[in-house]
């Protein structure tokens, strides 16, 4: 790669400055101090490998005359190919883009790739140097560098034997190193050491268990005899114990004994002896109260008795009285209505007379009463009642029809007058009106009326029969002929039916002149009279049943007041009748108490004579059973008793002495044998044993429980020791960090023997073999310092650098001067860049005033060589010294200048 | 003389710890301590089952001098078990339990024979009321004994066959430290019809017959080196013929070392893949038998580098463990070392002209111990086995030892040189 163009925007005092004229050889820039030259080789460097980051020992070239902070290279690459590499200061970092022809990449990494990941600090000590860093030794010893240096001589490209060796190093002494103290084979001794001990100590403690068994059976030997002693001990402190509680009881059971003997034999007596005298005696005092309460009763009711009396009368009048009490309602009800009845029964009598009358005069009541018209009779008034009907209707049929032909035939035929109807009409009315004024004058005797109506009616007649014969000589006509026959026909009909009729109503005795309507009127009006007659002898027999009862009511009261007290007697019957029943109850109520006290009076006597015979019985049995126990008296029984009750409770407490004492000692000889021993005790000397007891019992129980955790613990120890494989774990556990120890002691070894042999190989090579990068730099330095050396030596393994002078004698970098040493140091990084580039993308070479300390002549000569080194190279030049100005450009450089 | 029938065995070693193991979880831990307990009490089972005469045990019934506690009760357990049918049994004590050391007070079964340390003793083995053989041996009176203990065996013959319990290195095992050291003529040269060894932990017959001179073997397998299968011998002298000899494994745990092929590995799960494989591979061998694995991987790998940065074998170990975590017969993969080399040519690497034939050069001088880099090695080495104060935990690395470390450290730089080149 070299630069064509550098484009400045803002770095240092530079603001959007630009250089351009860049060409393959010396590129020189002239100026004086403050000129901005090095700041130029900062931003090349920062350009193609970043900002660095800011520190206090970093000059971070701020924008001093704005402009944003970076800028650009345009540069050539090895290929040809034109690429712009610009750098700028992001937010947060710089960011680096690539312009090729055919894109833009961005980021270091693509940029190192365009580098041929040429190591920024390896172009910042070999590529782009000032005097700074030509004379600082330090920036020919870093790793790259040697590696560099060895690498490609050794045929190994870049592999950086030191490295190796250090590898060597560093993991044969992380192992092992014979003045360390940490490593991990010291440390794993120290483990092995340890569980070696811990493994030891578990030993120690197996050989212990048979210690361990025979102690722990000592110990079990120990706890037995002791629990012997606390066995004799406590049936000791028991037996004390036991006195100590039983004394008083012992006392109790000697003075039971004492007395009882002293009492002597008595009669038994039941348990309950004196209470059965008690109860005897209680018994009888009872009796005596009872009969004298009978008695006190017996004489109150037979003087209640004799004083009561009552009316027998009136008790034998007791059924007057019920029925008086029974009749009392009715009779009083007959006083009250007979009167009312009978004016009602007047009046209808009169008015079934009238309505008789009014029926016919052969009618009266017995006719009526026994008229009774069957269904026959009154089914034949229906029946004729139809006929009729029906008769009458063919009757105006066959007249109508008749009439209607005249009519149709007298319309047919020259008009006749109509005159001839109307007379007939009007005759039959005057023969209707004359009968019926005939018939009430008869009727009512005014024979001046009925007279003329009898000759009225006969003309009427005769006119008639004139004009019915008149009619008849009309009867020409056959048709008319034949309706006027069925006129006829139907007229006889109707006769004959009238005159069946008659012969009816005559039969039942009937008006003839009535029509079936009438009959059945009639009829209705005979019912209704025969219910007044039943009427009327129903309220006869009721005024008879009324009269009945207030007679025989008034015949009772007549019996029954005599026997009552006048002044109760009123003289009204219903009054008196309560006043009976009233006396009849007292009557009937003092004879039931007279009863009742006869009755109580006889049981009180019963009673009473059955309560002395109880009562002498009971004073016999008391007797009896006194002398039953031998006792003269009842005061000789009660002492008799009192001896035996307090032999008893002896005996009692004699025995629940032995019974307790028993119970905590046992019986038979136990009991015998404590009696024996208990008479002989001072029961003072009790307490002090006990205490003495408890103190060794507790001795001995200490002891006991500690051997027992004695035991315990050896038991455990013993368990553990017989089932733990501590030992085996532990003992393994230091076979795990043995074979580790093995393990990296073979590591060691193999460490050791990789550092040696690559020491012993780098060796013969230093001898035998000297880098190209070394060769390269001879032949610079050699140069430029003229025939006084005739070699640059490097040690394989030191940064050192020797020159051996024509003599063969070497001579170390202290003991060159400061011109000298910074020519090899030159000449060093040509060699270097000479071999890297044999491999890689050269890059540009700048140089900072690097001859400044370089002689005239050796100036000239380095010039010289570098000119010769530009060849195939760029190398940019910055100098403020004009002389070397000058022989910079007779050496054929190109003066660049910043625009 | 009648048919005797017998179980022998030896190196008991009970309640031993796991030896030479780097790691191990609780599981795995657990089935180990119980281990060595457990293919004594398969032991038992044995006799029980094939009714044998007697029991012989040829020493080191426990592990150390101080035994623990537990492994003398379980001894006796599994003792009493014998002696409730009748079986008795007979014990000689070698260096890792001789009769000084420490020793509970236990009450032994009855029919319990243990041979005294002082000189050989011969005591009958009857039989349905016969004598049937005589059973001879004699105790580690304290563990460094280093007397030919064979010489003091009877010479003179009987009628009946003698059995000889002895605990002794047979023509000086190198691999075995050499307490009461005899050879197969001094054993032939008493009169012994079979010789009941033990200290040797493999089993092996070094005589046929006349007399059988037979290691048993240890019943279970202590650590990686004892790979193989593990157990007892069961043995029948009849009149006619030889002795039968039939080995019965009663292990429970076995160990395994094998190694993985993994130049056709292109990935890390592949070669996990492949170790998983193998661990199931070696466990399906072992019959149902919890197995400890020790593996190396091999092959020309590009991932060579990448396995031995950092603690990628570490997380590889820790990747198989988990995926047979709770598997039963238990699998653990005790060790995984890389033995791969990366992808270069050796030889041709090594007749370049440049630093890495250098180097390579000088690791094959190494093969010759007059060479001045070998002296070199060694004096840097005689810092750590010489001088430190640990040095007895160290294993004394003999020159096959130190060159196969070399031959790693060597394939070590040229991984760090090759790989960056």
């Amino acid at each position: 790669m070299r630069i064509l163009e550098v484009h400045i925007d803002g770095f240092g005092i530079f603001a959007g400055r630009h250089i351009r004229g860049f060409t393959t050889g010396i590129n020189l820039f002239y100026g004086g101090n403050e000129f901005g030259k090095t700041t130029l080789l900062s931003f090349i460097r920062r350009i193609l490998f970043g900002f660095p980051r800011s520190s206090a020992s970093t000059n971070p070239y701020p924008a001093l005359f704005g402009g944003a902070y970076g800028g650009r290279l345009i540069c050539q690459l090895k290929n040809g190919e034109n690429v712009t590499i610009s750098r700028t200061l992001g937010r947060r970092a710089a960011l680096v883009t690539i312009s090729t022809a055919t894109g833009q990449l961005s980021g270091q990494d693509e940029l190192d790739k365009l580098l041929g990941h040429l190591n920024g600090t390896f172009y910042e000590n070999v590529y782009a140097i000032s005097l700074e860093e030509l004379q600082e030794i330090g920036s020919l010893q870093g790793d790259e560098v040697r590696s560099q240096i060895y690498g490609a001589g050794l045929g190994l490209g870049s592999i950086s034997l030191p490295d190796i060796r250090s590898e060597f190093t560093t993991r044969s002494e992380s192992l092992y190193k014979p003045t360390g103290r940490k490593q991990t084979m010291l440390t794993l001794l120290q483990g092995i050491r340890d569980l070696e001990k811990q493994a030891s100590t578990i030993e120690e403690g197996l050989v212990n268990y048979d210690g361990l068994v025979s102690g722990r059976e000592e110990l079990e030997n120990k706890v037995r005899k002791l629990e012997g002693q606390l066995s004799d001990l406590r049936v000791l402190q028991k037996s004390l114990e036991n006195k100590k509680t039983l004394f008083p009881v012992y006392l109790d059971y000697e003075e039971a004994a004492a007395k009882l003997s002293k009492l002597g034999k008595a009669p038994d007596f039941p348990e309950d002896a004196l209470q059965n005298l008690e109860l005897k005696k209680t018994a009888i005092a009872d009796l005596e109260r009872l009969i004298d309460e009978n008695s006190a009763e017996l004489n109150g009711l037979e003087s209640e008795k004799k004083r009561m009396v009552y009316n027998d009368r009136i008790l034998a009048s007791e059924e007057h009285v019920v029925a008086l009490q029974r009749l009392s309602e009715k009779y009083r009800a007959a006083v009250d209505d007979i009167e009312g009845v009978k004016v009602k029964r007047t009046a209808l009598e009169s008015q079934t007379t009238k309505n008789i009358s009014q029926i016919g005069e052969m009618w009266n009541i017995s006719r009526i009463t026994n008229f009774n018209p069957n269904h026959v009779q009154k089914d034949k008034i229906l029946l004729y009642a139809s006929s009729f009907d029906q008769a009458r209707v063919r009757l105006d049929d066959a007249r109508n029809k008749l009439d209607y032909h005249k009519e149709q035939k007298a319309a047919a035929s020259p008009k006749q007058l109509p005159t001839r109807a109307f007379p007939k009409y009007a005759v039959y009315l005057i023969i209707l009106l004359s009968l019926c004024a005939t018939v009430l004058g008869f009727l009512t005797s005014y024979w001046w009326l009925a007279l003329p109506c009898v000759f009225t009616m006969f003309v009427g007649l005769f006119v008639v029969l004139k004009i019915r014969q008149s009619s008849r000589t009309e009867l020409t006509d056959p048709l008319q002929n034949e309706l006027a026959e069925r006129l006829e026909r139907e007229r006889l009909e109707y006769q004959r039916l009238d005159s069946e009729w008659r012969e009816f109503l005559r039969g039942i005795g009937f008006d003839e002149d009535l029509s079936p309507k009438g009959a059945n009127e009639v009829i209705s009006a005979i019912q209704k009279i025969q219910l007044d007659i039943a009427t009327l002898d129903e309220l006869d027999s009721r005024i008879a049943r009324m009269q009945n009862t207030i007679d025989n009511v008034k015949a009772l009261h007549e019996q029954v007041a005599p026997y009552v007290e006048r002044s109760y007697i009123t003289t009204d019957i219903s009054a008196n009748i309560p006043v009976f029943a009233t006396h009849l109850d007292s009557a009937k109520t003092a004879k039931l108490r007279s009863q009742d006290l006869g009755e109580r009076i006889r049981k009180l006597h019963d009673r009473i004579a059955n309560l002395r015979n109880d009562k002498e019985k009971l004073e016999g049995e008391i007797l009896t059973y006194i002398s039953s126990r031998g006792a003269s008296d009842e005061a000789d029984f009660r002492q008799k008793f009192a001896v035996f009750v307090e032999r008893r409770q002896l005996l009692q407490n004699a025995n629940a002495c032995r019974k307790n004492i028993q119970m905590v000692v046992g019986t038979g000889e136990h009991f015998d044998s404590f009696l024996a021993s208990i008479s002989s005790t001072q029961p003072d000397m009790i307490p002090p044993q006990l205490e003495e007891i408890q103190r060794h019992l507790t001795e001995l129980s200490n002891e006991r429980d500690q051997t027992n955790i004695s035991i315990g613990e050896a038991k455990k120890e013993i368990e553990r020791l017989s089932s733990s494989n501590d030992l085996q774990v532990k003992q393994s556990e230091v076979e795990l960090k043995k074979q580790e120890l093995r393990d990296c002691s073979r590591d060691w070894v193999k460490s050791q023997i990789g550092q040696l042999m690559l020491d012993k190989a780098i060796s013969k090579y230093e001898e035998t073999r000297q880098p190209d990068v070394i060769k390269a730099a001879e032949n610079f330095f050699l140069h430029v310092a003229g025939t006084n050396y005739s070699a640059i030596i490097k040690p394989i393994d030191s940064d050192e650098f020797e020159i051996r002078d024509s003599t063969g004698r070497s001579k170390s970098i202290l003991e060159m001067s400061r011109g000298t040493r910074e020519q090899l140091y030159l000449a060093m990084r040509l060699g270097l860049i000479e071999e890297y580039e044999k491999r890689s993308e050269p890059m540009p070479v700048v140089m900072d005033d690097i001859l400044a300390n370089f002689d005239d002549d050796r100036v000239r000569l380095a010039i010289q060589a570098l000119k010769s080194f530009s060849e195939t190279r760029q190398i940019i030049v910055l100098t403020c010294h004009k002389n070397n100005l000058d022989l910079y450009q007779q050496a054929g450089a190109t003066l660049l200048s910043l625009e | 003389m009648k048919t005797v029938r017998f179980v022998h065995c030896a190196d008991l070693h009970i309640d031993s710890p796991f030896k030479r193991i780097s790691a191990i979880d609780n599981t795995m831990g657990e089935l180990l301590y119980q281990s060595t307990y457990q293919s004594f009490s398969n032991i038992i089972d044995l006799a029980l089952a094939e009714q044998v005469d007697c029991v012989l045990i040829s020493g080191d019934v426990y592990d150390s001098s101080n035994r623990s506690l537990r492994a003398q009760l379980r001894f006796r357990n599994g003792l009493a078990r014998l002696s409730d049918k009748g079986i008795p049994t007979y014990v000689v004590h070698g260096n890792h339990d001789p009769l000084n050391s420490w020793s509970s007070k236990l009450d032994w079964p009855s029919n319990v024979f243990i041979f005294p340390g002082d000189a050989v003793a011969c005591v009958p083995l009857v039989k349905d009321g016969e004598i049937v053989a005589e059973i001879c041996g004699i105790s580690f009176s304290k563990r460094d004994v280093f007397d030919n203990l064979a010489l003091r065996f009877p010479k003179e013959r009987k009628t009946i066959p003698r059995i000889g319990l002895l605990h002794t290195n047979v023509g000086t095992n190198a691999r075995h430290e050499s307490y009461a050291p005899c050879t197969v003529s001094d054993l032939c040269a008493c009169a012994i019809d079979y010789w009941a060894l033990g200290h040797i932990h493999a089993y092996s017959i070094l005589n046929r017959s006349n007399p059988a001179i037979v290691y048993s073997g240890c019943s279970q397998g202590t650590h990686p080196g004892e790979i193989d299968e593990k157990g007892c011998c069961l043995v029948t002298l009849s009149p006619l013929g030889d002795p039968d000899i039939q080995f019965v494994p009663t292990d429970t745990v076995r160990y395994q070392c094998d190694s993985v092929e993994i130049s056709s590995c292109v990935t890390i799960d592949d070669i996990i893949s492949a170790i998983e494989a193998k661990c199931e591979q070696v466990s399906e061998n072992m019959k149902n038998r919890h197995t400890v694995i020790r593996l190396s991987l091999v092959g020309i790998n590009e991932l060579h580098s990448e396995l031995r940065r950092g603690s990628a074998v570490a997380d590889i170990v820790e990747n198989v463990r988990d995926y047979f975590k709770g598997r039963t017969p238990t699998i653990w993969l005790e060790g995984l070392t890389l033995n791969t080399a990366g992808p270069y040519d050796l030889e041709l690497l090594r007749h370049g002209n440049d630093f890495v034939s250098d180097i390579i050069s000088m690791y094959d001088e190494l093969d010759d111990p007059q060479s001045a880099h070998w002296k070199d090695v060694q004096e840097r080495l005689n810092v750590l086995f010489t001088d430190w104060q640990g040095k007895k935990y160290l294993d004394k690395l003999s020159q096959s030892d130190v060159l196969a470390l070399a031959k790693e450290a060597r394939n070590w730089t040229l991984d760090a040189l090759v790989r960056t080149s």
